[in-house]
């Protein structure tokens, strides 16, 4: 999953960078409005946590735009502002969410948990694909029961993989959303990771990541005998 | 007691009254008094008319015929008659009178005119008080006696009749106790009327008086009609109006004010927490742990310069701060404040250069006056161009010293002029908190300024770069000895209000 944060103070932004990355979860920082705008137009995001007071452009035109150009990534209001009116104009504007500061990190965590299932369309933080199951919460997964062991990164793949159960997910996209958009990372990186996982999730299984060539993989719902 | 409306209303009500009650009384009981009298004396005259009219000589002496059927109609029974011929010697004399000698020198006193007169006199032993009619007549012999003997001679006649007054003096005492009686009960009447109408006519006060109970504090507006509210109200209604006005716009700064700090509050102790919820996330190692220390140490020292500067301004408000007068040189004061700003000027590779200032003294708050330049110097570097100069010059007017600090940034946006010295408003308006920058540095400059008796403004003609101008007086023996009242918000310093420290 990639986040996009928009913050331009530079001890809370920088703690949010590592308490998320820490937390599995690929991260675009902006400290300006501007910046943001151009990360927004260039890059695909599954959730956007944005500051209301921004140098150069305010976070509320940011989204305002954002929206109008058809912008549908979740986002997260974070702010200091607490009246309600601010929260009122927050969220018509198109914001998702609205955390107010101080807030408690665990429940920013949650909340953009929330978000990310909200824009899969997945009721539950616990997904469950055939006898694979993934918690999003504990950022852990079983397979019969038996708890696997997943790196970071490998997990991040399979919550992609997840929450699009038996819909195709492209190589450019798991590419892009498992990397922040400065990291160094060369093409095949994907079908690394998806080897990796294959190796921990569908050995000795009836395996369940499916690969469609040309398009990309699938986490496939039933149990399925051709790989 | 309590001085009542209601009470003074009515008091002041009765109080005239009465007197229109005691003046007409008066008037009246005079008049029928002189009517009583007027129709005793025509009573009287009639009966002294009547009694000379029988007055006739008789064989050379005066005689009073005295028919007794006329005398019964012309006299009425209580009244006395006396006739005295004017040589002396009694002509006729009610029984009453004559019994004493006395009464006749009474009741002639002196000689009668000739026309009917009337007077009160006390007559007869126990004195009792008489209306007495009196009148001199010539009684001239018949026309047949004169044929007769010519030598008779007319002869002179005091006639004189009396009357007690008795009767009509307890008809006057009965006039007036009637009089008391219904003034009293005219009065009682009044006084139920006018509690009455007093109480009604003082309603309104407690309708305003309800209508005021009804503000609500947290947005004081009175809720009252200009049209449902008597003319004599509407001063109050518009004073406490006014009041509730100026109270609104104190309630909406002081507001705005802890909205902004509290803002401003947040986004260091979020970023504090933030940081300490994602440290103990894991076991770390004993670097990232300082690391983060270090982090939070730096929130905490510009949370601290807020609350330091918001302190600054709560005294300023209050007027508690003291004014501690001594004479400086203003070089070292200047040099003072340039140390303040000195590491924050070279990490951002500004030079300050000061113009020559040496010789000028001031009596003033050397902490005051420094702290009032290093704001205004720190505001310099930050909003000029970093690598460039920020410049500090003087100027000297025979009581007063001006000091400019110029810096070579994009200057001051115009819609930003006008609120420049009001609190929170930052160059910026997004960037928050930064370098402990939080928009209190002017108004604390401005409200410490006025506070010394000066004044800083803002050179709008100065371009490019911005260019504040400090004036302080050299030798304020108006503010020598005093501990002024400064508001930080555009007001002018109170120095009217100003308390004197021993």
């Amino acid at each position: 999953m990639k986040l996009l944060l928009v913050e331009d103070d530079d001890l809370l932004g920088r703690s949010l960078a590592q308490g998320l990355r820490e937390n599995g979860y690929a991260l675009d920082w902006a400290r300006e409005g501007p910046h943001a705008a151009r990360l927004l137009r260039g890059s695909e995001y599954d959730g956007v946590i944005l500051d209301w007071m921004l140098p150069g452009m305010d976070g509320l035109t940011l989204l305002r735009d954002y929206r109008l150009r058809g912008g549908k990534t979740p986002v997260l209001m974070l702010t200091a502002r607490d009246a309600t009116r601010d929260v009122v104009a927050g969220l018509d504007t198109g914001a998702d969410d609205y955390l107010i500061k101080p807030f408690d990190f665990a429940e920013l965590l949650a909340r953009v948990r929330l978000l990310l299932r909200h824009a899969y369309a997945q009721p539950s933080s616990i997904i469950r694909v055939a006898d694979l199951e993934v918690d999003l919460g504990q950022r852990s997964a079983r397979r019969n029961g038996k708890p696997l062991d997943l790196t970071a990164r490998e997990f991040a793949l399979l919550e992609l993989l997840a929450l699009r159960v038996n819909h195709v997910v492209s190589r450019l996209e798991i590419w892009e959303k498992l990397y922040e958009t400065e990291e160094d990372r060369s093409s095949n990186v994907v079908d690394v990771y998806i080897s990796y996982l294959r190796r921990k999730i569908d050995r000795g299984n009836v395996p369940l990541i499916v690969t469609r060539r040309g398009e990309g993989y699938m986490l496939r719902g039933e149990p399925c005998t051709a790989p | 007691m309590h001085r009542s409306l209601t009470r003074r209303l009515l008091a002041f009500y009765l109080a005239t009254l009465m007197v229109i009650v005691a003046l007409t009384c008066a008037l009246a009981w005079l008049m029928m008094k002189r009517a009583l009298y007027a129709a005793m004396d025509d009573g009287l005259q009639a009966e002294l008319l009547a009694v000379a009219s029988r007055l006739e000589i008789d064989e050379g002496r005066l005689a009073f015929e005295q028919a007794p059927g006329d005398a019964g109609e012309a006299l009425s029974a209580d009244a006395f008659v006396l006739i005295l011929a004017t040589h002396g010697g009694v002509v006729f004399s009610s029984p009453a009178l004559a019994e004493d000698q006395s009464l006749i020198e009474a009741i002639t006193p002196d000689a009668p005119a000739y026309t009917a007169t009337c007077r009160t006199l006390r007559l007869f032993p126990d004195q009792r008080e008489c209306r007495v009619a009196s009148l001199r007549r010539v009684v001239r012999p018949d026309e047949d006696e004169l044929d007769e003997d010519s030598a008779v001679r007319p002869i002179g006649a005091f006639v004189f009749v009396a009357r007690p007054l008795a009767p009509l003096q307890a008809t006057l005492r009965r006039l007036t106790s009637g009089l008391i009686a219904v003034s009293a009960a005219a009065m009682l009447l009044a006084l139920a009327g006018g509690a009455f109408a007093v109480r009604r006519g003082l309603r309104p006060l407690q309708l305003v008086a309800a209508d005021l109970g009804r503000v609500m504090p947290e947005n004081p507006h009175l809720q009252v009609s200009a049209t449902s509210v008597p003319i004599e109200l509407q001063p109050v209604i518009s004073t406490i109006d006014r009041l509730l006005g100026r109270i609104r716009e104190e309630l909406h700064r002081q507001r705005c004010l802890t909205a902004d700090i509290a803002h401003d509050l947040r986004t260091p102790v979020a970023g504090m927490r933030t940081l300490l919820d994602v440290s103990l996330q894991r076991e770390r190692s004993a670097m990232e742990y300082a690391a983060a220390m270090e982090q939070c140490r730096g929130a905490l020292r510009r949370l601290s310069a807020l609350l330091d500067d918001v302190m600054v301004l709560s005294r300023l408000d209050a007027g508690v701060d003291e004014v501690r007068l001594q004479r400086v040189p203003l070089d070292a004061i200047v040099e003072d404040a340039v140390a303040t700003v000195q590491p924050m000027a070279a990490a951002r590779g500004v030079a300050l250069r000061c113009a020559d200032c040496r010789g000028v003294e001031l009596d003033s708050d050397r902490a005051k006056v420094t702290q009032i330049l290093a704001n205004l110097l720190s505001n310099a570097i930050e909003h000029g161009r970093d690598g460039k100069l920020v410049e500090v010059g003087f100027a000297l007017t025979p009581d007063r010293v001006e000091c400019a600090i110029v810096d070579q940034g994009p200057g001051i946006a115009a819609p930003l002029r006008a609120r420049i010295f009001d609190r929170f408003v930052r160059g910026d308006a997004t960037r928050s908190g930064e370098d402990g920058h939080h928009g209190l540095g002017l108004p604390i400059a401005l409200g410490l300024a006025r506070l010394l008796g000066g004044d800083i403004r803002l050179d709008e003609t100065h371009f490019p770069g911005a260019c504040f101008v400090v004036s302080l007086p050299l030798r304020s023996h108006a503010t020598a000895c005093t501990v002024g009242r400064a508001r930080g918000h555009g007001a002018p310093s109170e120095t009217a209000g100003a308390r004197v420290r021993p």
